[in-house]
């Protein structure tokens, strides 16, 4: 990595108070993030993925470890750090442009101004034509394109994402994942994306870290080299994606029994350990 | 194979026009069990009191009760006095809703006041709202504030209670969501807090209305010279029962006309423009 790495992570953990003692979420995290990189995080559901998106956002402090953004501490949770969430947390009472609009409201624009940002924003994710229609006359796969526009408006220097598509039809996912590529290709901000499938993972990472079940570890750093823009049926994609769930298997503890796993070195999939 | 389309359009029209004929035909059943319901009640009313079971002071037939509607309404009385009632009223409703929501406020955002002001408000929204009349007497004296007071102990807590449910059910991403995007302090209230708990807080609202329309009534039976509770009075006073039925009549069709007119619609748009089934 050139320079300082856009976001550190050294040592990290992580505890929860619950009704049955003390959960330990995150043991000893350490990771690296460049400017303009996508990272996937890949782990089993309840590993711990979000604990890490909630620290980085701000919306939680880790209880030993270091967290820097450029360098700094991350405080409090800010638009330069935007989360889009799994169900969109979208505001049912606005329009789907004042939902986009709603940052920039925050951050104190004026109507005009906010209102003209917001609609070239819908407009990248073609639902301009919906601006003034409620969320809840939307379908999923479009509330999550405006919880995209919603957080891309603010231009944030970091974009986290908690399994975005989680909740999306094939289809629309597949035509997601082409979306948020194409507006990386133009935006390059850097993007942290949680995910429990392999698949997904394999197919936005530029890196992707697998993670354990609780307490969460990182696993494996795999880079995943193949062109952009990639799509989840890509034979380089499937190819890498095997190898993660390896891996994956592997941080469960399991034996990855029954199912053979070739190193991938298919029609240019490169998958590299670090 | 040539008339195969056409025929198909035939019988599609067909279907279409016994729809709308069987909706017709339903909305009419309904309108004739209703019309029906009341008009033997009406029938059974008037046969019943002219019957001579009864002196007409006891039990007077239905035509000189809504004689009194119309006469007490041509020569003023009611106007007059639904004025005062609705006086006082939108007075004491709209103090109670700024009190209650404020209060809601605190408890909904604030875990001690929850505990504190919560179960307080609990305890007293069993307390019938007339209750606070002798308070009231004593400490504003024979006075409009006291009436006004009443209503506001009636209102105020159920106000307040809707508000704070309503934004305890905010669910947390949401409130994450609008932190995340840079609101804080007054434009997370005003932003988020407020408008999304806002379908609770109209459902409290018309509650609330009922409530204050009820302790309205109770304190101007007990202690008022004008308004409609005032007259339920004056006609026990002059034995005049066919003006007591008439002021009752007034009060359920003034009661009725703003929870449909007002609240009611109110409250559809709401639930409508947020997208919640309602409940």
């Amino acid at each position: 990595m050139i320079g300082i790495p856009k976001l550190v992570m050294r040592n990290v953990s992580k505890f929860y108070a619950t009704e049955g003692g003390e959960v330990e979420a995150l043991r000893d995290v350490s990771l690296e993030v460049a400017e303009g990189e996508i990272v996937c995080l890949v782990g089993p559901s309840g590993c711990g993925k979000s604990t890490l998106l909630n620290l980085i956002a701000g919306f939680e402090e880790p209880e030993a470890g270091e967290i820097l953004i450029d360098g700094k501490p991350p405080g409090k949770p800010g638009p330069d750090r935007v989360i889009m969430f799994q169900e969109g947390a979208l505001f049912p009472w606005l329009t789907v442009l004042d939902n986009v609009a709603f940052g920039l409201k925050m951050a104190g624009y004026t109507k005009e101004e906010r209102r003209a940002l917001a609609m070239e924003e819908l407009r990248k994710v073609g639902l301009d034509k919906f601006a003034k229609n409620r969320i809840h006359e939307l379908s999923v796969g479009m509330r999550q394109r405006v919880a995209l526009a919603r957080a891309l408006v603010m231009q944030p220097r970091v974009l986290l994402m908690d399994e975005p598509f989680a909740a999306l039809d094939a289809q629309t996912r597949d035509s997601l994942h082409a979306e948020l590529q194409k507006l990386w290709a133009e935006q390059k901000m850097t993007i942290i994306f949680v995910t429990h499938n392999v698949r997904e993972a394999a197919c936005l990472g530029d890196r992707v870290l697998v993670m354990s079940p609780r307490p969460a570890t990182i696993v494996a750093s795999r880079q995943v080299v193949a062109a952009r823009p990639r799509c989840i049926e890509n034979d380089a994609v499937i190819a890498a994606a095997r190898v993660l769930l390896g891996d994956l298997k592997k941080g469960m503890g399991e034996a990855a029994e029954g199912c053979a796993l070739p190193v991938a070195e298919k029609k240019g999939a490169e998958v590299k350990g670090e | 194979m040539t008339d195969g389309p056409s025929a198909t359009t035939v019988s599609v029209s067909m279907t279409r026009q016994k729809k709308k004929l069987s909706r017709w035909n339903k909305w009419g059943k309904v309108l004739a069990v209703i019309v029906a319901f009341y008009g033997l009640w009406l029938v059974g009313w008037e046969a019943l009191a002219r019957s001579g079971l009864w002196p007409s002071y006891v039990f007077p037939p239905f035509t000189p009760v809504l004689q009194a509607v119309v006469d007490n309404t041509v020569d003023g009385r009611f106007p007059l006095a639904i004025a005062a009632s609705m006086k006082r009223l939108l007075i004491g409703y709209l103090a109670a809703l700024g009190i209650g929501m404020s209060l809601g406020l605190i408890m909904g955002r604030v875990q001690t006041a929850q505990i504190t002001l919560g179960s307080m408000s609990l305890g007293l929204q069993a307390l019938p709202s007339i209750a606070w009349l002798p308070l009231a007497l004593i400490w504003f004296g024979l006075d409009e504030s006291a009436i006004v007071f009443v209503i506001i102990m009636g209102v105020v807590f159920s106000i307040a209670m809707s508000t704070s449910t309503g934004i305890r059910s905010i669910p947390p991403q949401l409130e994450r969501a609008a932190r995340n995007m840079g609101a804080k302090g007054d434009s997370m209230v005003f932003d988020l807090v407020l408008p999304a708990s806002l379908p609770h807080i109209v459902t409290g609202m018309k509650q609330g209305w009922s409530f204050a329309w009820r302790a309205l009534i109770a304190a101007e039976m007990v202690y008022s010279s004008v308004g409609l509770g005032h007259m339920l009075m004056m006609g026990r006073e002059l034995n005049d029962l066919a003006m007591v039925l008439a002021v009752m009549v007034v009060i359920v069709l003034v009661g009725l006309a703003a929870d449909q007119l007002v609240f009611e619609r109110l409250e559809r748009a709401v639930h409508a423009r947020w997208g919640v089934a309602r409940r």
